[in-house]
């Protein structure tokens, strides 16, 4: 199990405030909740990407991440707004966290097929980023998620600009890649359908308080 | 604070804006404050100027801006119509199809008009206020007060508020006036409640924009403001004038400095809200406002025709021709300070993107007027010597370090602030600072900045204030211009000037087609 | 990697310039002689590169301009930097702004007293001499007959009357002064009253003088040496106002600057700019009258001879920054 401890997150009137939150180490957590309840800035927050109070600890697989930087926690963020570089391919967006942790070539072009076949990605893969579909966007977002196997993955409502079948087929991908991956992820979302499909602990936050958590 | 190299590189950074500012405390090390009623009437009727400057040409600029929503709208018609019996894409579907050539003619029509537009604020402001001039003086003497700076401050900014707006409008009003048609607002209200209250902050924004750069602008007050139109920089030059007043200069800008730096920091440190892009779907029809469209064109229109009327006299070809040679020298050593600006301002730019992290950096840049121009003047006069190379470089580096604020909070601060996400995320993926820039910051950041920089290019060829401070024995095209101002030879100077935008428009050109360019590589 | 490769790129462009300039400086090199003056007088028309290489004729030196953007400058400029910019001359002083002058040193220059003429020898000094100098007064698109300074308030007038400001203008300042003298405590009256006579009030005379050229106001202050422009660009409807109060007008001096670091050169200069050839070229090209004796014909002459000029009463300089805070006060 992997815990956090005293966390405190201060941004204006708002105030994040989950004194113990703990999390099974295999499968997804799923974060849910109201707009404005908090859930990216817990997110941002274990990532190191938000200043938190003194005292915070995450202990992860017996490590306490906290004394880690950002970067040598190895865990992968997938936006809301993907944040895809809009300049670069798909390819070379997919590609570029295993160039910057200057990752061996050869293994990370092994990880490439083994993604492309299952996210189905061979079609548009040398396509600009801004001419893809919304569809596409995500899996490109995603594989460029996976391509370094992160310790842990969050990703940060993933469905929102999909509608419908779309979204279905996305929940039931992301389910079956994270079922092979084998890689802990934080899930946040607003979908039923998604909590329904995915989730193995459901917590509730409301305005920065943890309100409810279950299996 | 941990400090890491990206803070050594901005605080060089700062140090490099700041130094003017250090080299004459070092002149003069001490401030006094001028007796109360010289300057204050002078701040006031400052603040006034900004204010008035600022609101009308936000005002102006707005309607300016559903002036160009009703031109670019008028030739979509026909395109409407067919769309409408295509079945509609599904949502988050792609809309930009490659090889869209038959939009194509329409988009240069929209950007050539937006770039006619924003003429009287990228040329440099010696260009317009003459051919203004010449234009008013036909119907009417030209006063030189508070009035004709306001007028001629309102005049080279509206075209480029309203195409700010007219932007702003274009991609995020959505389907808001359609709405208001079906639920019968009326115009007025829909102005006033609904477009005002929805853009309030772009409003402010843009407001902060002019206001500080007609707060601190130099070239027009000294040109044509007369007694009562003098401003904070022309008391400042005033005062720097004998030797005995200069630590008056020095409070006094101090006090400049510091309103300006309030000013910013209460009204502009806020977080910029998220952007919500909706292409406009329907056109702004609630609002026939084809009339609207004279604002912003008018300004620049008349810049041609004030500056079309002196090639009818023969003596001007002759006199041309007697200094064809000087003329040469001059046009050469405008395109190397032209270009050696921009270069610089290019330079320095992608050094604030280097160190976009450094948050303190860019609210400096932001809240800071820059130097007096005098005062840049100065600290370059006060170093290094006189030899033909060191002028040129103090003539390009002075220029740049006056520009890089004002251009900086034009384009690049909206620019960074809409990285933020990426380089967290880039950052995330253990991504050094170094493959971060290059890779993520440079590429989405430079044509804005070749652009940018273009524009510094444009603004050196014309500079008279901080150029005839520097220049030595050498001239380029705005000094030989003012030059023929004081030796009687008023047309040809006029005619000098047609050389001097041809000029500018070449180096913004060399610029400008950098952009382009990186923008093909970058994007196919 | 990257940040190397910057380092790397700054100290070779460093160390490139550094030895560029290096031998710069080691080519020999002549004697240089460094003149301050306004920029209009270097300008492409202006006299001073036919100075220039008549004076690099015979001195076997290098004539460098300090180019300064007006002549309310120079005090300035020389105060600003330790060694003055080694200024060795200081060309286009005028006798208003003597007394400021004054304060920095400056080098005595021997010329003999008796080639000068009425007034410039008035001026003359042991440090400061006159090289050029014209009466001043309104210039006028028809002829006009002698008129008094109050004709000027006649409604005709009214937006007519083109002047800079005294405050960055050495020509606005003539006027003021010379309102002055003539009107004493009348002075606020006067020029409240002539307020708007005014086509506002440009910053400096070049301005001034194009609202009059392209024909907006009927009336310029300016020069009576202004005419031989006009004269020698064939424009003859341009014509000098007479004044029954008499002429302001202005003496242009120059002086060996106490920074000199080659006196005696520029006391050769200084003496050089006062041979009858210089001098005709000052005419012709600076477009002011000579102070030496002359052979002049042509209408400025015979106007000259009708010209009175006033006496000036320096009280007004002594309290100058008082009068021009005053000036602000009434025409603002």
């Amino acid at each position: 199990m992997s815990y956090i401890k005293n966390l405190i997150c201060n941004q204006g009137d708002f105030k994040l405030d989950i004194p113990f939150m703990e999390w099974p180490d295999k499968g997804v957590s799923v974060l849910t909740g109201p707009s404005g309840s908090g859930k990216s800035t817990l997110a941002l927050a274990l990532c190191g990407l938000k200043k938190v109070e003194k005292g915070f600890q995450w202990i992860f697989k017996d490590q306490d991440m906290v004394l880690l930087s950002p970067p040598d926690r190895n865990i992968s963020l997938m936006f809301q707004s993907l944040e895809l570089f809009p300049h670069l391919s798909a390819e070379q967006n997919i590609l570029f966290p295993a160039q910057a942790r200057k990752i061996d070539k050869q293994e990370t072009q092994k990880r490439m097929c083994v993604l492309q076949e299952h996210l189905k990605l061979f079609s548009f893969l040398k396509k600009p980023v801004f001419m893809l579909s919304g569809g596409e966007k995500q899996r490109v977002a995603l594989a460029r998620a996976l391509i370094v196997k992160p310790r842990f993955l969050i990703l940060d409502e993933p469905f929102s600009s999909l509608d419908g079948q779309l979204r279905k087929q996305a929940a039931t991908l992301i389910k079956n890649i994270l079922e092979w991956e084998k890689c802990p992820t934080l899930l946040i979302s607003h979908s039923e359908e998604e909590i329904k499909t995915l989730a193995q602990k459901i917590f509730y936050i409301h305005t920065g308080k943890l309100q409810l958590a279950g299996v | 604070m941990k400090v890491n190299r990206t803070h050594f590189f901005s605080f060089f950074l700062m140090a490099l804006v700041l130094f003017p500012v250090f080299v004459f405390l070092f002149k003069v090390p001490l401030l006094q404050f001028p007796a109360s009623s010289e300057w204050f009437e002078v701040f006031i009727s400052t603040l006034l100027q900004a204010g008035l400057s600022a609101f009308f040409s936000v005002l102006l600029g707005i309607f300016g801006a559903l002036g160009l929503c009703a031109f670019s709208n008028i030739p979509n018609r026909y395109r409407k119509k067919r769309n409408l019996q295509r079945p509609s894409l599904p949502l988050g579907e792609n809309k930009k199809t490659p090889g869209k050539s038959k939009t194509d003619w329409n988009s240069i029509k929209k950007k050539g008009l937006e770039l006619f537009c924003l003429l009287p604020a990228l040329l440099p402001p010696l260009i317009p206020v003459l051919a203004w001039i010449n234009v008013f003086e036909f119907f009417y003497h030209f006063p030189f007060s508070f009035y004709s700076v306001l007028a001629i401050h309102i005049c080279m900014n509206v075209g480029f508020t309203s195409v700010f707006f007219f932007r702003l409008f274009q991609n995020q009003t959505g389907s808001l006036p359609a709405w208001a048609f079906l639920h019968g607002v009326s115009r007025l209200y829909f102005l006033k409640k609904i477009l005002f209250f929805e853009f309030r902050k772009d409003i402010i924004l843009i407001f902060l924009l002019i206001f500080s750069f007609c707060f601190t602008s130099f070239s027009v007050p000294l040109l044509i403001g007369g007694v009562s139109g003098q401003t904070m920089e022309v008391f400042i030059a005033e005062k720097l004038k004998d030797p005995a007043t200069w630590p008056e200069a020095m409070a006094l800008f101090t006090i400049e400095t510091v309103f300006i730096f309030i000013f910013f920091i209460l009204l502009y440190g806020r977080e910029e809200k998220e952007v919500r892009i909706v292409k406009q779907t329907e056109p702004l029809y609630l609002l026939p406002c084809l009339p609207f469209l004279i604002l912003p064109v008018l300004p620049s229109l008349l810049i041609f025709l004030g500056l079309g009327d002196v090639f009818s006299s023969e003596a001007v070809w002759r006199d041309l021709f007697t200094i064809k040679e000087s003329v040469a020298m001059a046009v050469i050593q405008t395109l190397f300070v032209g270009i050696g600006t921009g270069l610089l301002v290019l330079f320095l730019l992608a050094f604030v993107a280097f160190c976009l992290r450094d948050l303190f950096l860019r609210h400096f840049l932001v809240a800071y007027s820059g130097a007096s121009v005098a005062f840049m003047g100065f600290a370059f006069l006060l170093i290094g010597s006189d030899g033909p190379i060191t002028v040129g470089m103090k003539w390009s580096v002075g220029l740049a370090l006056l520009f890089l604020p004002t251009l900086y909070r034009l384009m690049g601060e909206s620019l960074l602030r809409r990285l933020k996400n990426q380089i967290q995320l880039a950052d995330l993926m253990g991504a050094s600072r170094g493959l971060s820039f290059i890779k993520v910051i440079w590429p989405q950041c430079a044509g804005v900045f070749f652009f940018l920089s273009g524009i510094a290019a444009f603004w050196a060829c014309g500079d008279f204030a901080y150029s005839s401070i520097v220049a030595g024995e050498q001239t380029h095209l705005a000094l030989l211009i003012q030059d023929l101002f004081s030796s009687y030879r008023f047309e040809l100077a006029t005619v000098l000037t047609w050389f001097l935008i041809l000029s500018g428009t070449f180096c913004f050109s060399l610029f400008a087609g950098g952009a382009f360019v990186l923008y093909k590589k970058s994007y196919l | 990697m990257f940040l190397k490769r910057i380092i790397v790129l700054f100290v070779i462009v460093a160390l490139g310039m550094g030895v560029l300039s290096f031998w710069w400086r080691s080519v020999p090199q002549k004697k240089v002689l460094r003149v301050m003056t306004y920029s209009s007088f270097v300008a492409v028309f202006g006299p001073g590169s036919h100075i220039k290489k008549e004076f690099e004729k015979i001195c076997d030196c290098r004539v460098k301009w300090i180019k300064v953007p007006d002549s309310t400058l120079f005090v300035q400029r020389l105060n600003l930097r330790e060694d003055g910019f080694k200024t060795d001359v200081v060309l286009g002083l005028d006798q208003l702004s003597l007394k400021k002058v004054k304060i920095l040193s400056w080098k005595k220059t021997k010329v003999k007293k008796d080639i000068f003429t009425s007034p410039a020898r008035a001026f003359l000094s042991d440090e400061f001499i006159p090289y050029n100098w014209s009466p001043m007064s309104f210039l006028a698109r028809t002829k006009k007959g002698e008129m008094n300074l109050s004709d000027l308030l006649e409604g005709k007038y009214k937006n007519n009357l083109s002047l800079p400001a005294p405050r960055t203008s050495t020509v606005g300042l003539q006027f003021y002064y010379w309102v002055w003298c003539v009107f004493r405590e009348k002075t606020e009256e006067f020029l409240k009253k002539i307020k708007d006579r005014l086509y506002g009030l440009p910053p400096s005379w070049s301005t001034s003088y194009a609202l009059f050229q392209r024909g907006h106001v009927s009336l310029s202050f300016s020069y009576l040496s202004s005419l031989l422009y006009h004269q020698e660009q064939n424009q003859q409807d341009f014509h000098f106002v007479l004044f029954k109060e008499g002429h302001p007008f202005q003496v242009e001096l120059m002086a060996v600057s106490g920074f000199c670091t080659q006196c005696e050169l520029a006391r050769s200069f200084v003496r050089f700019l006062l041979t009858p050839k210089i001098q005709v070229l000052l005419k012709q090209k600076n477009y002011m009258l000579p102070v030496i004796h002359l052979n002049q014909n042509g209408p400025v002459k015979d106007m000259l001879s009708k010209v009175k000029l006033i006496q000036y009463d320096p009280v007004f300089l002594d309290h100058k920054e008082e009068w021009l805070n005053k000036w602000d006060r009434w025409m603002r």
